[in-house]
């Protein structure tokens, strides 16, 4: 697995994919900032007066609003494998001993590294240019807050990232691959699922548990919320472990499911 | 021990057959010439040697080792279909990341050395995709021999080249061959690039191995001979053999006489007219490898040679008709 993780990291870099996706977190940050100063400034006020939203805030709202994180951080290991099948060489390495287990792995943590750095970025994005700017920016309570909900915001998008790579894999096709990814990668499937379980519930009042625990949407709750002052750390300790075990099951279901589909596919 | 066996291997898609009781034997340090018209179940069979599908049935052992459904050996490189190559990156690029990937130790310096074997080390960053075909099948091979196999597979490596590049392909294939002794198991539809390299060919037809021979063997069936026709041929037979010396004569079951080695034609007319016996035809006759193959491959496609544009044109460059069976 690590050496197919060293072989992708280059792929990344070499092509610029690494740096592509990253340059366009910090553009789209900075973009977003920009708008910020601009009105400020057309309205005539100082931009040491500009009210800065929250870093957290902010960065949950483009996030989980538009399935960017989810979308971005699924960008790199789609790329790869899109490009597998669109060479094909990659077919005789996987009928290696263990190799299968290994590609599929190190894609997943392409995956996850991302998650974990996209929000990074966008929160340094979110909270140092307004303060370099001298902008009025909200600070964040305590250290543990912010690590809290970018651990919450990781495992989320890593979860879908899982979902994303897994579908890529099992595509068969350049093209299935980078449609699948947009699909589960703007939410689309993700909350039809959780609407199909909403149902099931609905019509089926037994399942009603079993679609308690599988269901989760607080993330998407509180970015829809933000403008109310809602926060992820005021919620109770239960409500945020529930959060995060729902984003472990959908990835360890999904890449149980996409796992023994793929270790017995014809290549 | 031979690099590669398949015994009584077998293949179906959806019930039909593809390969029967195929029987492939690949020696060590050959160059084996798999040879086939298109559909008759080449690529198939190097797949499956490859691991990439499943046989049905049979067994596939590679340098001794039995191999399971979908296993590849590790010691055999593979160039089928396509190169395999990522077309944003160099060819350094795509070396390494197979290199990374199959975690060589010293990736660097294996990378620069295969790119100055098959000629690519002035590439430098230069895209694949801007790259031409003759530069592409040469980076497919140099990924094929990533990590140092034994057996090479390449499957049909000249298609698409011109003659430039084709014979830049069989010279680094030979090379490979002499000097690093790597087997290769090579099929193709252009004989005239596989006579001048292989050292063993075999034939297959409708999924099943017609014949293996080796090269002299080839050569041997496709040299050239006197061939004569007489109104006594046992006569003339028995006094060609007493008094042409260096001559091997044989009678045919069309009572015509197959006369091989260096014999002069004028010679064996005198010796006949001397004797008194009639002749109604004596011509040397040219050996056709083409031909041969053709003949063991099952012939041309009949319908091909009517209708398709340049199909005259292709087949005398050596190559068999494109349709299937």
């Amino acid at each position: 697995m690590l050496n197919y993780l060293r072989a992708d990291l280059y792929r990344l870099r070499r092509s610029g994919v690494a740096a592509g996706v990253l340059l366009f977190i910090v553009g789209f940050c900075l973009f977003f900032i920009g708008m910020n100063v601009v009105i400020a400034l057309s309205a005539g006020e100082p931009i040491s007066g500009v009210d800065f939203p929250n870093a957290l805030d902010t960065t949950a709202e483009i996030s989980f609003l538009s399935g960017f994180l989810p979308l971005f951080a699924s960008y790199a290991p789609t790329y790869l494998i899109a490009s597998d099948w669109k060479a094909g060489g990659f077919k005789t390495v996987l009928a290696g001993s263990g190799a299968r287990s290994g590609y599929a792995a190190s894609k997943v943590a392409v995956g996850a590294l991302f998650t974990l750095v996209i929000p990074g970025v966008m929160l340094a994005c979110f909270g140092l240019v307004p303060w370099l700017l001298g902008m009025h920016i909200e600070s964040v309570a305590s250290a543990s807050q912010l690590l809290m909900w970018w651990g919450l915001a990781s495992l989320v998008g890593f979860a879908y990232t899982v979902v994303c790579t897994l579908c890529a894999i099992l595509s068969r096709g350049e093209t299935l691959a980078w449609v699948s990814t947009m699909f589960v990668g703007l939410g689309i499937v993700g909350n039809g699922f959780m609407l199909l379980f909403g149902m099931v519930a609905a019509f089926l009042p037994p399942a009603t548990g079993f679609a308690q625990i599988a269901i989760d949407n607080l993330l998407y709750a509180q970015a829809m919320t933000l403008g109310n002052g809602a926060s992820f750390v005021t919620q109770d300790a239960g409500t945020l472990v529930h959060t995060a075990l729902v984003a472990v099951g959908w990835a360890v279901a999904a890449g149980a499911l996409g796992w023994i589909v793929f270790r017995r596919k014809t290549l | 021990m031979n690099a590669i066996e398949t015994h009584a291997l077998e293949k179906k898609f959806r019930g039909k057959r593809a390969l029967r009781d195929l029987n492939l034997t690949v020696g060590r340090g050959e160059i084996y010439g798999f040879i086939g018209k298109n559909g008759s179940g080449k690529s198939t069979t190097m797949k499956i040697v490859a691991g990439l599908m499943p046989a049905t049935a049979g067994e596939v052992h590679v340098l001794g080792a039995a191999l399971a459904p979908c296993e590849a050996h590790p010691a055999v490189g593979t160039l089928i279909e396509s190169p395999g190559i990522y077309p944003s990156l160099s060819a350094y690029d795509n070396l390494m990341v197979k290199a990374l990937t199959l975690g060589l130790v010293d990736a660097k310096r294996t990378c620069q050395e295969l790119l100055d074997a098959v000629g690519l080390a002035d590439t430098g960053r230069q895209k694949a995709k801007r790259f031409s075909m003759g530069m592409k099948q040469r980076l497919g091979i140099a990924l094929a021999l990533m990590g140092n196999p034994s057996v090479l597979m390449l499957d049909e490596p000249l298609n698409g080249l011109d003659p430039d590049a084709a014979r830049a392909i069989r010279t680094l294939i030979v090379r490979l061959n002499h000097e690093r002794g790597v087997t290769v198991l090579i099929s193709s539809h252009v004989l005239d690039q596989l006579e001048r390299m292989c050292t063993c060919y075999g034939i297959i037809r409708d999924g099943h191995m017609v014949r293996e021979l080796t090269a002299a063997a080839v050569e041997e069936e496709c040299a050239s001979y006197l061939a004569l026709s007489c109104a006594e041929p046992e006569r003339a037979l028995a006094t060609l053999t007493e008094r042409v010396r260096g001559a091997r004569i044989q009678m045919m079951p069309d009572d015509t006489l197959r006369i091989d080695g260096e014999v002069d034609t004028a010679r064996v007319g005198e010796v006949l007219m001397s004797e008194g016996i009639a002749l109604s035809d004596l011509h040397r006759t040219e050996g056709d490898r083409e031909a041969f193959f053709v003949e063991l491959m099952g012939g041309h496609d009949v319908d091909d040679a009517g209708t398709a544009p340049g199909a005259g044109a292709g087949r005398a460059t050596g190559r068999f008709s494109r349709r299937g069976r």
